[in-house]
């Protein structure tokens, strides 16, 4: 019974957004904030669960001389929550530079470590043939050389078209040009690919609809 | 002070993490943990400073009558019955009530709102994906090898489109994606550096 | 070039003074006045004019009044002549104390008030109004005026003209257009969702479909494991991408299951627990023996993205512990396999670089398909050992499991889609083709 219910919940709540392709609504906007709302409770429910409960305060309520540390996130938290109003916004700035500079150092640790030094290193592939995979090479060689353009579209577009001359500047401006093809091409794929994740859920969706409701199929 | 405590705060706490994450010590790797276990708890604080700005937000349009009050009324409710529904028992999210609003309001919405796109995509590729010149042609050319390849059918459509699929997303795909990933790792990095030297200070206004 | 109203003299553009006589060159308009005898130019709407709001520095009418006192702003003109050193001295005729160019205004305006400018619109019927011009250029005397008093009413004339068009009304030519587009519109969507309806209608069996190597190799590294190993997932996605990503979850329990490899679950978002509780509910169903916190567990939600993997790297023997799977498990290097879930990029990216690349454990991903291409160059890179991609990597995950689900069920809508869409595009390539051709033709 409780399944049936939800089950036509659950249409025509997907029906009420699937109104928007007519037009804006009365319906999808009640529909949308339905959503905000449920996913804004939904989030604090499982943050004070799972985090705020069993790693703050029963500790703290259940043995408070072991873990009188915690009085410090708990006061940072607290702090935090003034961020709330404009006028004592200020409280908050000692747990935001906090959040930043451990997410910072975690961030420049990761991005040596985990992104530059791996995909440098793997960029770094036998360009000639060995025997019978002169193919692997191609592969090998067009991975470098976009990896290089695609590179040097963004020194040549994100940081402003320098004038940069000589051989330097000329190589440049060529990888920037071959870059930006590889750069076309892997925009096209992510297209491509957006478009394919798009479709799976509509075909869920519209999966639901026929075979969960209306049982059709 | 204002200014100089937190600075003095993200650098210390960032320059003892980044230590941790490249050394193996002790020490280093218990305060490093301590720090880490602090920052999963103040996140948790994030996240309900955020509501607290919703729920601020949508009081004062309520009260002041602004337009579409009448659906800040239907979102702070729902919001509402969702945090209530955990009170019951203590049971959280694990409750009857709560399990069924996500299972039957929050889940088929956010899946639907977020399918609606393909629709306008479909739309954009008849109107925007236009190959004008040899750029164009290219990110039009492999949108399609990619989508029709990907096309659980392709393979009776060409025999070869499948095996070219997987060429263009293996080789000059992830060729542009490896530029775009060491980019944005260098970027992360010198936002980092920025950050633990003070350069930039994001968390005072 | 500027041509000096009191000699005729032409100067730079940019002087402010003559080089022959000394004087203040006009400085509101960018071509001078050309002397007398020159040819006409034609008339150019100065910046001031077209700048004009009605910002008046004098009342009309009460600008000569008590000239003798005079204005602050008046004196002010005639400082930087002064301060540049120039020798106005010889320039003054007239009374003391009342700079010349204001005897200059006191003759113009004389002229000017026996016929108003204007006898509609804004400045009609204003008496002793001064031509606007000479206000805001330097004065001079005027029997060396080099331009003709009807310039200035000419450019008033043209202001006036300007003020008193009605506003139009915006085209509305562009509705019946509008109204076409939005038809085509809903035809596309028409077109994509019938496609999608008629492929779940005529679903039947499940298709045949290749297999892509990420999806392989992925197989492998399960197929791998050895019964008892320990696999970390971590279920970093939301309703928004759980109708890709739940069949993979699927597909993965089952063949962990199978393998009998402990789960541990957990999840960067606050949605993907719950999401990872319901797959769990319906595949642990069909594996009777695999038992809630010996074989399999679910530590909920770590906040703190970046900072919840490394925390969950760090501290995840404490977290076990008091549970039987924990028995063993002496941190992250006793996890055999982490499987990282995303439904975006970010959380793949913080998985391989938080975790994958400092602890070098083995690592596979299942993501949304718009995270497949940002995913290829840790999968290349090696520090992915598989990876599945979106609903159609599930598909292929359940064929090679020899299992089949739900995806491959919706494979046949899901390619009738593609190739619609496909077709869209071919089409509007078409149609700019033809446009093109037309054109030119």
């Amino acid at each position: 019974m409780r399944e049936l219910l939800g089950t036509w919940v659950a249409a025509l709540l997907t029906l009420m957004v699937f109104s928007y392709l007519i037009s804006d609504n009365p319906l999808y906007r009640l529909a949308e904030h339905l959503f905000v709302g449920s996913a804004l409770g939904y989030a604090i429910v499982v943050a004070i669960q799972d985090v705020l409960l069993p790693r703050l305060f029963t500790p703290l309520a259940q043995d408070p001389v072991t873990y009188w540390h915690l009085l410090i996130p708990l006061l940072l938290g607290l702090l935090l929550l003034a961020k709330g109003r404009v006028s004592t916004a200020w409280f908050g700035n000692v747990s935001v530079a906090f959040l930043f500079g451990v997410g910072g150092a975690l961030a420049i640790g990761g991005a040596l470590v985990g992104s530059l030094l791996y995909q440098v290193r793997d960029s770094m592939l036998p360009l000639l043939p060995g025997e019978g995979d002169g193919g692997r090479a191609i592969d090998n060689l067009i991975l470098v050389v976009g990896t290089l353009g695609s590179l040097a579209y963004f020194y040549f577009t994100v940081g402003g078209e320098r004038r940069t001359s000589g051989l330097r500047g000329g190589a440049l401006r060529l990888g920037s040009i071959v870059g930006k093809w590889f750069i076309m091409i892997t925009l096209g794929a992510l297209f491509a690919n957006a478009v394919m994740a798009r479709v799976s859920l509509l075909v869920g969706r519209l999966h639901f609809l026929l075979s969960d409701w209306l049982r059709i199929v | 002070m204002k200014r100089v405590l937190p600075t003095a705060i993200a650098m210390a706490t960032g320059f003892l993490v980044l230590l941790d994450f490249f050394f193996d010590n002790l020490y280093l790797n218990a305060l490093g943990v301590t720090l880490i276990n602090w920052v999963v708890i103040i996140a948790a604080c994030a996240l309900i400073l955020g509501f607290l700005n919703v729920l601020a937000f949508h009081l004062r349009k309520i009260i002041q009558r602004q337009e579409g009050w009448l659906y800040s009324i239907a979102l702070l409710v729902m919001a509402g019955t969702v945090l209530l529904g955990g009170l019951i028992n203590l049971q959280g999210y694990r409750a009857p009530l709560v399990k069924a609003i996500f299972d039957y309001v929050q889940t088929p919405l956010q899946a639907t709102i977020f399918s609606l796109l393909v629709f306008y995509m479909a739309s954009a590729g008849y109107r925007a994906f236009r190959a004008r010149n040899l750029e164009t042609f290219l990110l039009v050319g492999a949108c399609l090898v990619v989508l029709v390849g990907q096309a659980p059918l392709a393979r009776y459509i060409w025999e070869q489109l499948p095996a070219l699929k997987d060429w263009v997303l293996g080789v000059p795909a992830t060729a542009g994606a490896r530029g775009i990933v060491i980019g944005v790792a260098l970027g992360s990095l010198a936002t980092g550096v920025r950050l633990l030297v003070g350069f930039d200070r994001p968390y005072s206004e | 070039m500027l041509y000096c109203p009191h000699c005729g003299t032409s100067n730079r553009e940019g002087s402010k003074f003559c080089n022959n006589c000394g004087e203040l060159l006009p400085p509101s308009f960018e071509e001078g006045l050309p002397p007398e005898g020159a040819p006409p130019e034609p008339a150019q709407e100065p910046e001031w004019l077209q700048g004009l709001e009605g910002e008046a520095p004098w009342e009309p009418g009460e600008v000569l009044e008590g000239a003798e006192e005079e204005p602050e702003w008046l004196r002010e003109l005639g400082a930087p002549a002064a301060e540049a050193g120039v020798d106005v001295k010889g320039e003054v005729a007239g009374e003391e104390g009342t700079a010349p160019w204001l005897e200059a205004l006191a003759g113009l305006t004389e002229e000017a008030s026996l016929e108003p400018l204007e006898k509609e619109g804004l400045l009609a019927g204003v008496k002793g109004a001064l031509k606007v011009e000479p206000i805001f250029s330097t004065p001079h005397r005027v029997g060396e005026v080099a331009f003709s008093p009807l310039a200035g009413a000419d450019q008033a004339a043209r202001f006036e003209g300007i003020v008193s068009q009605p506003l139009a009304p915006v085209a509305v030519e562009e509705r019946p257009r509008t109204r076409r587009k939005e038809v085509l519109s809903w035809l596309f969507y028409l077109i994509l969702a019938g496609a999608v309806v008629g492929g779940i209608l005529l679903a039947g069996g499940s298709i045949n479909m290749p297999l892509t190597q990420a999806t392989v190799d992925f197989y492998k590294t399960v197929e791998s494991l050895e019964e008892g190993s320990v696999a970390l997932l971590s279920h970093d996605y939301d309703p928004g991408t759980a109708a890709e990503i739940t069949p993979q979850v699927r597909a993965i329990f089952d063949h962990l299951m199978r393998r009998g490899v402990k789960i541990v679950n957990l999840s960067l978002t606050p949605e993907g627990q719950a999401l990872a509780d319901r797959a769990l509910e319906d595949v642990v169903s069909e594996h009777e023996g695999y038992l809630l916190g010996r074989d399999y567990i679910n530590l909920g939600y770590v906040a703190g993205n970046e900072v919840g993997a490394r925390f969950v790297a760090e501290g995840l023997r404490a977290r076990l512990s008091p549970y039987p799977l924990g028995e063993g498990v002496g941190g992250l290097e006793d996890v055999d396999l982490v499987v990282v879930l995303a439904g975006s990029q970010e959380h793949l990216r913080r998985w391989v670089e938080q975790v994958q690349a400092p602890y070098k454990v083995a690592m596979v991903a299942g993501v949304s398909g718009q995270v497949d291409p940002a995913a290829r160059p840790y999968y290349r890179s090696g520090q992915l050992k598989g990876l599945l991609s979106g609903l159609v990597g599930a598909a292929e995950y359940e064929r090679v499991n020899q299992h089949p689900g739900i995806a491959l069920s919706m494979m046949l809508p899901q390619a009738a889609a593609h190739l619609v869409i496909a077709l869209f595009i071919l089409l509007g390539n078409f149609a700019y083709l033809v446009e093109s051709l037309g054109g030119r033709g």
